[in-house]
C-alpha cells in the first residue's frame, strides 16, 4: 500500500520485522514492541534506524523514556472505526515530544487523512494508489478548526486560530 | 423447508425491494423469486454477489415467507417483514400513506 | 441564540460539500458500504426500514423561527411532508432518499444547521435544559456552556471513532430537565462559596440494556477549566473503553468495570497535564458567546391575569400543565404539546412548523426550543399574550393540554421504522392516549411520565419512565415489558419491573390499573413516583396479577 509523507508519495524504505525475523545487515527495521522488549539490548547495540509498531491496546507513556531510540512509531489501524490511535498519536507528540516520523498503518482512506494530520501523524498509510493521489484534494476539503491539535496546539481559544 | 425469498433495500432511494426471476429488485413482492430448496438461497446470494447485482442495493438477506396461498403472493412469516411490506401500521393524520 | 461566524459557516458549507463527494464515491463504487456507512452515520444518515432516516441536530434544543422554517421546507420538499422530535433535541426525517441528503445538507446550511455528529460512536449533539435563559432556577444559562461543548467537539480530530457513541447534556443547576445522570457525561451548572460558576461531573450514566446512573467525579470544575477536562474524560476512554463487544462499549461499562474512583484518578491525572494548556478557556471567548445569549428585550407587561380575562374551560386547564413561570415578570414558558390525540409522540407536520414559527415570531422573540420530552417550547410568552396564543396553537392541533400528564407519551419510532426494533411503540402510546381521553381524569391523576421504547436500545428513555414500557419479542409475538418508578430528574432512579410482561393490546389496562392502584393509596399531593418510592412495587404487582397467578 502507498506510503504518503507529509502528503506526497513516497517510496517506503521501512521493513517491517516479524518477530522470528533476524535483524537485516542493512536498511531500515520496523519491530514490534515485543521485540523491542525482548531484545532490547542487541536493538540498541546494532546502532541502527529503528522503527517501533504499536497495536491501540498500547499505553503510550509506557514507552515515553524510550522514545528516543526510534525514528520511526508506526500506529496500527485495524479498521476505520477503531480510533485509539488518535490519542496515541497525539499523546506521542504532544506529551513525550516525539519527533520522528509517525506513521499511521491501515489501509487508510482519504476521509479520515486531515484527522490523522491535525493529531500528529506526517505519514499515512493509504489503501490504493487512488487514495493516496487524493490526498491534497481530501485534506483541503475541511479547512475550519474549532478545537487546538497539534497544527495550533498552543491555540489560546478553541476558535480563535481560523480567524 | 419454508420457503425463502430475497430482499434489500436500494442504494439510492432506500426502500424495499425483492430479487425476481431475472436477478433483478423489484419493489413488488408478488414478483419476489421464491427459493424452495435450503441449497439454493446460499448459491442465489452468491449470484448476487458475483454478478454485482447486489451493488445497487444494501443489506442484502433472505426471509421466510408463506408461499402456500392460492393468491400466489409471498407473505413474510416476520411481523417485521410484513410491515417492510406494507408499510408503517401506523399513519399520522396529516400523512398520506405510504406505499412502497 | 448563537449566531454563527465566518468560520461556523464555512465549516457547515464544506462539510457539505465532502458529503456530496462521498455520496458520488459510494454511486461509483469506489466506497463499499462498509467504509460508507460511519461516513454516512456521521452525517445523521440511517438507513432504515423503508427509506433512509436523517437526524439533523437542534443544538441544545434552540431554534429560531426562520431555522424552524426551513426544516418544514425540507421535509415537504423532500420527505413526505412531516418530521419527528426526539428525546435527544433532534428532529428525524423518516422519508429520504440517499442521493437527496447532501441537497438537503446544503440547505441546512443556509440556515446555520447541520447532521454532524449526529449518530456514530463520537460525541453527539449536546444536549441542554429546554427551559435555559428562560427558568427562574438556575444558576448559569446553560446554552453558553453547551455551544462551547458543540464547538469544541464539532469535527474534533481525536474523538471522531470512540468505542461507541458519546453523549454530553447540561442542566442551568436547578431542577434537572435535562436527565443529565442518564448521559455519558452530565454537567450541572454550580457555584462555589466564592460565588465562583463552575460544573458538577457526571459521568458513565446511560441507558441501553445495562441502565446506569451517573456517578459524580467532581464536585466542582471551574467553568474554565471545562474543555480540557472533557478532554481528559474521552482521552481515558477512547484508549480504556471496550472495544471487543459493542453492547459493553459505552463509557457506562468502563466506569462500572473500574470503579468510579479509579476513573476520576485517571481523568485527574490526564487533567493535570492538560489543565493548563491551550485549552483553558480565555475569559474573551467566554464573553463572546455568552453574548450571543443575551435575554430578548422584554417589555413591562402591564395588563390584567389573563384569567380574569377568559373562562374557557380548555384555556384554564392548558394554563395549569402547559403554562411555565418565567423568570422575568409577567413573561412565561410555554409547551407546546406535540402529543395530540392519534397522532405518533413528536411528530409535527410541515404545516404546524409553519403556523408555529409564525406564532414563535409574534409571541416569542422567534425562539423555540425542542424538549427532550419530544415537546416543543415557546420560551418568551407574555402573559397577557397567552389566550390569543392559545386560541392559535388549538385551530393547528398544538394546544392540547396535557404537558407532564399521563399521555405526554415519549415513545420511540419503534418497529414501523427502526430496523433494529423488537416491537411497535407508537401504536401502543396511541392506545393508552385514546384509553386515557378524559382530560379531567388525567388532571386528577397529575404528572405521570410514560416512556416507551421498541427494543432495549432504550430510545424513549423507559428505564427512567414513572411508568417505562419496554417492547420485545418473544416467538415473532410483540411483548411488553412494564417497570414503575424510574425518573429521570434530580432524584434519579432505574425504575423496577413489575413482572412478566404482556401482549400490546393489554397495555392500556395494565396503565388503567396502574393509575387506580395509585389513586386509591396516594397521599395528599404526592405524585404517582412518590407512591412507588413510598410503597414500592408490591401494591402495583398484586393488582396488576392478581388474576393471572398462571401467567
Ligand atoms: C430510528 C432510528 C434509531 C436507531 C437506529 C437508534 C439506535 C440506537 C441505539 C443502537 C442505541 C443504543 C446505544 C447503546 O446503548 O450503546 C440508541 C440509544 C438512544 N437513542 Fe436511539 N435510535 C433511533 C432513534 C432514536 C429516536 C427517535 C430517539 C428519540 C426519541 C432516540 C434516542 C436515543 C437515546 C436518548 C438513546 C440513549 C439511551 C442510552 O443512554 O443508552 N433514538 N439508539
Ligand atoms: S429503542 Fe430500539 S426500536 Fe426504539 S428507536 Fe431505539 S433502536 Fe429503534
Amino acid at each position: 500500500m502507498p506510503i504518503l509523507k507529509h502528503g506526497e508519495i513516497i517510496i517506503d524504505d521501512w521493513q517491517n520485522l516479524a518477530d522470528d525475523e533476524v535483524l537485516p545487515e542493512e536498511g531500515l527495521a520496523i519491530v514490534s514492541l515485543a521485540r523491542w522488549q525482548t531484545d532490547r539490548d542487541q536493538l540498541i547495540n546494532a546502532r541502527r534506524p529503528l522503527g517501533l509498531r504499536l497495536t491501540g491496546k498500547v499505553d503510550v507513556s509506557e514507552i515515553a523514556a524510550d522514545l528516543d531510540h526510534f525514528d520511526l512509531v508506526a500506529v496500527s489501524f485495524p479498521g476505520i472505526a477503531d480510533g485509539r490511535g488518535y490519542s496515541q498519536a497525539r499523546l506521542l507528540r504532544q506529551r513525550f515530544g516525539f519527533t520522528g516520523e509517525l506513521r499511521a498503518t491501515g489501509p487508510l482512506v482519504r476521509d479520515v487523512f486531515a484527522a490523522l494530520e491535525r493529531v500528529g501523524f506526517d505519514a499515512i498509510e493509504a489503501r490504493d494508489q487512488a487514495e493516496a493521489e487524493a490526498w491534497s484534494v481530501a485534506v483541503g476539503r475541511i479547512t475550519v478548526r474549532l478545537q487546538s491539535d497539534i497544527t495550533a496546539p498552543e491555540m489560546s481559544s478553541f476558535q480563535t486560530a481560523a480567524e | 423447508m419454508t420457503a425463502r425469498i430475497i430482499t434489500a433495500n436500494r442504494l439510492d432511494t432506500g426502500i424495499v425491494v425483492y430479487l425476481n426471476q431475472l436477478f433483478d429488485w423489484s419493489t413488488e413482492i408478488s414478483a419476489a423469486r421464491v427459493i424452495t430448496e435450503d441449497s439454493e438461497v446460499e448459491d442465489v446470494l452468491k449470484i448476487v454477489d458475483r454478478a454485482k447485482i447486489g451493488e445497487n442495493v444494501v443489506g442484502v438477506y433472505a426471509i421466510d415467507v408463506d408461499d402456500t396461498d392460492e393468491i400466489d403472493v409471498p407473505v413474510p412469516l416476520r411481523f417485521r417483514e410484513r410491515i417492510r411490506v406494507n408499510g408503517p401500521t401506523v399513519s399520522p393524520h396529516h400523512v398520506t400513506p405510504h406505499h412502497a | 441564540m448563537y449566531t454563527y461566524q465566518a468560520q461556523d459557516q464555512l465549516l457547515v458549507d464544506q462539510r457539505a460539500a465532502q458529503f456530496q463527494e462521498q455520496v458520488e464515491r459510494r454511486f461509483e463504487g469506489a466506497l463499499n458500504e462498509d467504509e460508507f456507512r460511519p461516513l454516512r452515520l456521521q452525517n445523521g444518515l440511517y438507513q432504515e426500514m423503508h427509506a433512509y432516516m436523517l437526524r439533523i441536530n437542534i443544538p441544545y434544543g434552540t431554534l429560531s423561527s426562520r431555522q424552524l422554517r426551513k426544516l418544514a421546507d425540507i421535509s415537504r420538499t423532500f420527505d413526505k411532508g412531516y418530521g419527528h422530535f426526539t428525546t435527544r433535541q433532534n428532529l428525524q426525517l423518516n422519508w429520504l432518499s440517499l442521493k437527496d441528503t447532501p441537497a438537503i445538507l446544503a440547505e441546512l446550511a443556509t440556515v446555520e444547521m447541520h447532521a454532524i455528529q449526529s449518530s456514530g460512536s463520537c460525541i453527539r449533539n449536546v444536549t441542554a435544559d429546554h427551559f435555559a435563559g428562560a427558568a427562574a432556577d438556575e444558576i448559569d444559562d446553560p446554552r453558553i456552556w453547551a455551544e462551547i461543548v458543540r464547538q469544541w467537539s464539532t469535527l474534533h480530530p481525536e474523538f471522531a471513532f470512540l468505542p461507541r457513541k458519546f453523549k454530553i447534556a447540561v442542566s442551568g443547576g436547578g431542577k434537572d430537565r435535562a436527565a443529565t445522570a442518564v448521559h455519558d457525561i452530565g454537567l450541572k451548572l454550580v457555584r462555589n462559596d466564592d460565588g465562583q460558576i463552575g460544573f458538577e461531573v457526571m459521568v458513565g450514566g446511560g441507558l441501553g440494556r445495562t441502565p446506569m446512573l451517573g456517578k459524580v467525579i467532581r464536585e466542582f470544575l471551574p467553568s474554565d477549566h471545562l474543555l480540557s477536562y472533557l478532554e481528559a474524560i474521552l482521552r481515558v476512554y477512547n484508549q480504556l473503553g471496550r472495544r471487543d463487544n459493542k453492547y459493553k462499549a459505552r463509557i457506562k461499562i468502563m466506569v462500572h468495570e473500574l470503579g468510579a474512583e479509579v476513573v476520576r484518578d485517571l481523568v485527574e491525572d490526564e487533567w493535570l497535564a492538560t489543565r493548563d494548556s491551550g485549552l483553558k478557556l480565555p475569559q474573551s471567548e467566554v464573553s463572546r458567546i455568552r453574548d450571543n445569549f443575551q435575554p430578548p428585550a422584554f417589555e413591562v407587561v402591564d395588563a390584567p391575569d389573563p384569567d380574569h380575562q377568559v373562562q374557557e374551560p380548555g384555556f384554564i386547564d392548558w394554563q395549569r400543565t402547559n403554562v411555565h413561570a418565567h423568570k422575568q415578570p409577567g413573561y412565561n414558558i410555554v409547551t407546546v404539546s406535540l402529543k395530540a390525540f392519534g397522532i405518533a409522540p413528536g411528530d409535527a407536520s410541515a404545516e404546524q412548523m409553519y403556523v408555529l414559527a409564525n406564532l414563535a415570531d409574534a409571541y416569542s422573540f422567534g425562539e423555540i426550543r425542542v424538549s427532550h420530552e419530544q415537546n416543543l417550547i415557546l420560551p418568551h410568552v407574555r402573559r397577557d399574550h397567552l389566550p390569543a396564543l392559545w386560541q392559535s396553537l388549538q385551530r393547528v392541533g398544538l394546544g392540547t393540554a396535557n404537558a407532564g400528564l399521563a399521555t405526554d407519551i415519549i415513545s420511540c419510532p419503534g418497529m414501523d421504522f427502526c430496523t433494529l426494533a423488537s416491537a411497535r411503540s407508537i401504536p401502543v402510546s396511541l392506545a393508552i392516549t385514546e384509553r386515557l381521553d378524559d382530560l379531567k381524569r388525567l388532571h386528577d391523576i397529575g404528572e405521570l411520565k410514560i416512556k416507551i421504547s421498541g427494543c432495549v436500545n432504550a430510545c424513549a428513555h423507559h428505564h427512567v419512565g414513572h411508568i417505562g414500557i419496554l417492547g420485545l419479542e418473544k416467538k415473532g409475538e410483540e411483548f411488553y415489558q412494564v417497570t414503575v418508578g424510574g425518573r429521570a430528574d434530580e432524584e434519579a432512579a432505574i425504575g423496577q419491573v413489575v413482572g412478566p410482561g404482556f401482549a400490546g393490546h393489554e397495555i392500556p389496562d395494565v396503565i388503567e390499573n396502574l393509575i387506580a392502584v395509585y389513586l386509591d393509596v396516594r397521599k395528599n399531593g404526592e405524585l404517582f413516583v412518590d407512591t412507588v418510592k413510598r410503597l414500592g412495587t408490591s401494591p402495583f404487582k398484586e393488582s396488576l396479577y392478581a388474576h393471572s397467578e398462571t401467567r
